[in-house]
């Protein structure tokens, strides 16, 4: 009996799929001239809480909420999820310290906002291995 | 009105000049609908009392931020809420206009339209999802001179390690009016209920705050308010006895000798903090003090101290506040009150009545209050909250309208209230 459970289990777990944050990776790209950064600068970017990287002005891009690429980006490199994000950005708003990133509909049109844009970052899925050549990877986690 | 008017030419210059494919418009809004009710025939907080009302806490706010690009944009925000003339049901009024311009990092400089950042939440205080409790405690959010100024402020950021430090510098003008309840008000001179009186301010200070990584905030200000009267009106903190028969005396406060003030400065000094403590737990607390420079004694004490745990989607807290003024504004208060002529005096009536007219005209406040309520988050923009709140008033009004021909000392108030705050 005990065998045929821990057999079972042991199926079950085979079978889980394991969760996407643990599965994925992001990479943090920007436009070629603009360094590699630590996570720290990252946050600060995607909080509004800086607006430039060794005194020269960038902007940041997000992909549109409730794709997986930003849940994982969220998760991995400011440690929110989506509420906390959607939180943070609402009591920034309301009290007059900016909004939040431009959103755009697709990793594809991150890229493509990062190629056109000299000052731009953005992020993608790291499976997206087919990144276009021009660009910089900043950090990937 | 001109402020508006130069505003909205400045938010739409980028549009004629051809670069508007640069400038990103961003709308948002957000609301409260609310429902009180207290178990006291007499109104708390203006609006309050045993039949219900909408009208305290309901309101309704959108904006509009455009970002001509990274260092420069515009915030205009509009809100609608219960109207403070009483001939007017609705206030629809413009609370923010200003422009922002971020040269670096750590400079941000404001000009226009913008709220006087005396408490922790001053800038976001209409935007109930903003924060779990149903309504930021009056005994400190009651006492703001004005809640907007016209003006400019400068805003510095030292970033140690993963923490911030910010000095807000502000400096501008507003304009508010003081209101006055008058319980039995004056024969022929002044009618019983609600007055209002316009003022001029002049709002400066500096707050200091630091901000760690981990959402914890402490802050300090240091603030200097200069309320001018207009249409004549004036300030007297004196009273002169007169008696016009032997045995027989009454107050005024306009007898020849007495000092009277068109403008005063009141020195304000205001804390706040709140912390995320173990567990879930938040620990947020305020205190505020502000004097009248010209005038020993008066003064106002006000503080409150919120102790919220979140549990998944539920935020329960409690809250205990307290809100005082300095002596002399509690003493003028009761000799007013308690001093009555008879009425064999020529004018009894009317010294009488003027007398209790003087004291209900007193900004004086002695009250502490219990609240425990509930937040339920649907999401960060849509919350439903609810909150039980006992008042037990002093030796003065404060924020009651104490009924005719009564008072409402020592008395204990029940307020019940139910909200929805949202945002988009």
């Amino acid at each position: 009996m005990n065998k045929i459970l821990i057999t079972s289990l042991l199926s079950l777990s085979f079978w889980f799929p394991p969760s996407s944050s643990d599965a994925e990776s992001v990479v943090v790209i920007g436009h070629p001239g603009l360094p590699k950064l630590d996570v720290t600068t990252i946050q600060k970017l995607y909080t509004g809480r800086s607006i430039e990287i060794n005194g020269k002005s960038v902007t940041v891009v997000n992909v549109v909420p409730n794709n997986k690429t930003r849940k994982i980006f969220l998760e991995k490199f400011l440690a929110q999820d989506e509420e906390k994000y959607l939180a943070y950005w609402t009591v920034r708003r309301f009290i007059g310290k900016g909004t939040p990133p431009k959103e755009l509909g697709s990793n594809e049109d991150v890229i493509a906002f990062v190629q056109s844009h000299a000052d731009a970052i953005g992020y993608i899925s790291a499976d997206e291995s087919r990144l276009p050549a021009g660009l910089n990877v900043l950090n990937e986690m | 009105m001109r402020y508006l008017a130069l505003f909205c030419s400045i938010l739409m210059a980028p549009l004629f000049a051809g670069r508007a494919e640069a400038v990103e418009f961003l709308f948002s809004g957000y609301g409260t609908v609310s429902y009180s009710v207290s178990d006291r025939p007499y109104a708390y907080q203006r609006f309050i009392d045993d039949h219900g009302t909408i009208l305290s806490d309901t309101i309704l706010g959108m904006q509009l931020d455009t970002r001509f690009n990274n260092h420069f944009s515009a915030t205009l925000q509009g809100r609608v809420a219960p109207a403070i003339d009483p001939e007017e049901h609705w206030d629809p009024k413009i609370s923010w206009a200003f422009l922002s311009w971020k040269p670096t990092d750590n400079w941000l400089l404001r000009a226009g339209k913008m709220r006087v950042p005396l408490y922790l939440n001053a800038e976001n205080k209409d935007v109930g999802v903003t924060f779990d409790v149903v309504r930021l405690p009056g005994e400190i959010y009651g006492l703001a001179p004005t809640s907007d100024f016209v003006g400019a402020s400068i805003n510095k950021t030292w970033s140690v390690n993963d923490d911030d430090w910010i000095l807000d510098a502000y400096w501008g003008r507003g304009d508010t009016d003081i209101r006055v309840y008058l319980r039995d008000g004056v024969p022929g001179t002044l009618a019983a209920g609600e007055h209002y009186s316009p003022l001029e301010i002049e709002m400066r200070g500096m707050v200091l705050t630091y901000h760690r990584k981990r959402n914890d905030t402490y802050r300090v200000g240091f603030h200097l308010a200069t309320p001018r009267a207009i249409h004549g009106n004036t300030w007297s903190y004196d009273l002169a006895l007169v008696s016009p028969l032997p045995g027989v005396s009454y107050y005024t406060d306009t007898a020849p000798g007495i000092q009277t003030y068109d403008q005063i400065t009141m020195p304000i000094f205001s804390l706040g903090t709140s912390i995320n403590l173990f567990d879930d737990y938040t620990l947020s607390a305020e205190y505020f003090h502000s004097q009248v420079q010209e005038v020993g004694g008066i003064t106002h004490d006000g503080g409150y101290v919120t102790l919220q745990k979140r549990i998944d989607k539920w935020t329960p807290y409690v809250t205990f506040a307290g809100l005082h003024s300095g002596s002399r504004l509690i003493d003028r208060y009761r000799m007013l009150s308690e001093s009555s002529v008879p009425n064999l005096v020529p004018g009894a009536a009317l010294i009488n009545a003027s007398q209790r007219a003087l004291a209900d005209s007193a900004a004086a406040f002695d009250q502490t209050s219990w609240t425990t309520g509930i937040t339920y988050a649907f999401s960060p923009i849509s919350k439903v909250k609810g909150e039980w709140t006992n008042v037990r008033t002093g030796n003065v009004h404060g924020f009651v309208d104490a009924p005719s021909g009564g008072s409402a000392l020592n008395q204990n108030l029940n307020i019940l209230t139910f909200s929805y705050s949202f945002a988009f």
